[in-house]
């Protein structure tokens, strides 16, 4: 029976799908949700906190993907007047993305390689011309950043799971010209979320590092209590967990130089890419939520990251909804102090990485939104995300929605071709995403017709 | 009519009965773990263990120590979340008495000489044993890959929840490791 609705909610939106690609209309409640089968591009959802499924609702389960070379018959598929070319690859575990101010392409290689390496493309911007390491022998590294903002940075931030580490850096430069300075070392190394990324306000000041938690819902990482709990959030930050967790699922800032570390925000699972956005320095987070609640529970969401604000976990999630798996049993003090995300997307989609479009080449209309990069599901009986989402803005604030812009990374319910890892804008304002599966880097251009 | 009626439940959002929540019994928990580490016990993923037929009080561990953040996989540390506390040992029973998996291996490899100090604590037959270390796995006739990776994790402390694992594959090349881990697959 279960197999049978599942059948028949699927063909219903691949038939509203049809109807809706390209256009503006937008899926709402329940017809947002949607596996791979339902995906198109042009095709606008909407989730919000009402239309949250109860916890399993369907059961929980484990379908992990496998990556497959690309298939003959495969391509992926773009909205009208986009195109989407490899620009480079053999990239081994192509994570995130950052792009220096003379062109080159930054990409963290984090596992199993552990290096960053350095894509220079040819003059039509369409193919990488030289591929360098940049540095290598790094445990995990993931975020990088530039540092002082500018034309002109001195330093190369790199994140890794234990520490962020600073190689000098001058105009130009594809191999790092001396050894790396350790700026922070205090990072929690394992369990669980490895990903450290990294990102400067705007005026340089604030270094933001994002630490995702420990554990999936904090069952056994806890432990006791805070003594006095007033003193441990007002020493850290409304809702910060402690025990393992302490430092976690946090949005931390630092000095440059990696002093005065102070949590910026709580409560975020983990979030896996940071992005700040320069008209207004908000920091923003591509989010990933809890597994085990069932296919459609809860949903991964992006969002501008609020100073102190509390985004409910271990205890909650998108708002009010309890979570009664933590260790040492709720939290009721922190009901009602829950910050609702911007945009809420499919459940186990895995958002990982964001990035705002500057302008210069794709319709005038989408200067300012962001675009994110879904990895991909496990926790789920049919395979979502494996695609890149634009999210409209409005005055500089997301809109709550998003719309499918490059899908056709699956091939069948069990087998992919691609896990789209991160997002950039290279300068000629062509879109630039990592795949860690087969280790590419995609560009999407846009012509007006 | 079936269809219609979740067709219905789909486009209104009004959650039919259908949409219940679903009852999960540790069977059906534990038939989680079958999607990675294989329906008739083989991994198709050779970085993923066999777990059918290995030893209870092993399994138990590390669920336990996936819990508690003492080894470290994002989605085990989720899966081992999905059974609770109280039903942990007979989960890992529950596995332990599936069969394992028929070797595909065809030839033996030669034992390298350092294959004793494996034996010290995983038994003359390598097929798993509790020591003073405590509860050893079986190896043989796992995979070369998934052994290969464990080994080096040991040895780069990225995997830490046995202080015997951690000195013993320090002391040993990366050559060594593999030959180590080729020989016991052969098995």
């Amino acid at each position: 029976m279960a197999r049978l609705c599942l059948g028949a909610s699927s063909a219903l939106a691949l038939i509203a799908g049809m109807g809706l690609a390209f256009a503006d209309d937008v899926r709402e409640g329940r017809a947002a949700y949607g596996d791979w089968h339902t995906d198109a591009p042009g095709v606008m959802r909407k989730i919000t906190g009402k239309d949250i499924a109860a916890p399993l609702e369907t059961p929980n389960t484990a379908n992990r993907s496998k990556v497959v070379p690309k298939p003959a018959d495969a391509e992926l598929k773009t909205m009208p007047g986009f195109k989407v070319e490899p620009l480079a690859t053999g990239l081994t575990g192509a994570r995130v993305l950052r792009v220096a101010p003379n062109g080159d392409i930054f990409v963290s290689q984090s596992r199993p390689d552990g290096k960053v390496s350095v894509i220079r493309a040819n003059k039509a911007g369409d193919k990488a011309e030289t591929i360098e390491t940049f540095a290598s022998g790094l445990k995990d590294p993931y975020g990088i950043a530039f540092y002082p903002p500018g034309a002109n940075p001195k330093w190369v931030y790199i994140g890794m799971e234990g520490k962020i580490v600073r190689y000098p850096y001058k105009k130009g430069d594809m191999k790092a010209s001396g050894a790396a300075e350790t700026i922070v070392s205090d990072i929690i190394v394992g369990p669980s979320h490895w990903t450290r990324d990294v990102a400067f306000s705007p005026d340089g000041k604030v270094m933001y590092v994002a630490v995702g938690s420990g554990s999936n819902v904090a069952t056994e990482t806890l432990g006791p209590k805070p003594e006095d709990m007033a003193k441990f959030e007002k020493s850290h930050s409304l809702g910060s967990a402690w025990g393992k967790e302490e430092w976690r699922s946090n949005v931390l800032t630092y000095t440059p130089e990696g002093k005065d570390k102070k949590v910026y925000a709580a409560g975020i699972r983990n979030c896996s890419g940071l992005a700040v956005q320069q008209e207004t320095g908000t920091v923003f987070c591509a989010t990933n939520e809890r597994d085990l609640l069932g296919d459609n529970t809860p949903p991964d969401y992006v969002t501008s990251v609020k100073k102190g604000g509390f985004y409910g976990w271990p205890w909650f999630y998108l708002g009010d909804h309890e979570d009664d798996r933590p260790e040492g049993g709720p939290r009721p003090d922190l009901k009602g102090k829950v910050t609702m995300p911007d945009v809420l997307v499919q459940p186990h989609s895995a958002p990982l990485g964001i990035a705002f479009n500057p302008g210069g080449m794709f319709p005038k209309s989408w200067k300012g939104n962001a675009f994110a990069a879904l990895h991909g599901s496990w926790n789920r009986s049919l395979h979502t995300g494996y695609k890149i989402v634009r999210l409209p803005t409005k005055g500089n604030k997301l809109t709550g929605e998003y719309q499918d812009f490059v899908v056709g990374f699956t091939a069948g319910d069990e087998n992919v071709w691609g896990r789209p890892v991160d997002v950039t804008f290279a300068r000629d304002g062509a879109m630039l995403f990592s795949d860690d599966g087969n280790g590419v880097v995609y560009r999407v251009t846009y012509k007006a017709k | 009519m079936k269809k219609w009626l979740c067709a219905l439940a789909f486009v209104t959002g009004v959650a039919l009965p259908i949409f219940a929540r679903a009852a999960e019994t540790l069977e059906s928990t534990v038939a989680t773990c079958w999607s990675c580490h294989g329906a008739a016990g083989l991994p198709s993923d050779s970085t993923i263990p066999i777990i059918w037929g290995q030893s209870a009080a092993y399994i138990e561990k590390q669920l336990r120590d996936y819990r508690s953040g003492e080894r470290s996989s994002q989605i085990m540390s989720s899966m081992s979340e999905s059974v609770r506390r109280d039903d942990l040992a007979r989960a890992a029973d529950m596995i332990a008495k599936m069969p394992w998996p028929q070797s595909s291996s065809t030839m033996r490899e030669a034992a390298p000489d350092l294959i004793a100090s494996c034996q010290a604590c995983h038994g003359a037959d390598l097929m798993g044993a509790v020591s003073v270390e405590g509860v050893a796995p079986r190896l043989a006739g796992q995979f070369a890959n998934y052994l290969s990776d464990q080994m080096s994790a040991f040895a780069r402390n990225e995997r830490s929840n046995s202080k015997a694992m951690t000195s013993l594959m320090q002391s040993l090349s990366e050559a060594e490791r593999a030959e180590i881990a080729k020989y016991l697959a052969s098995l």
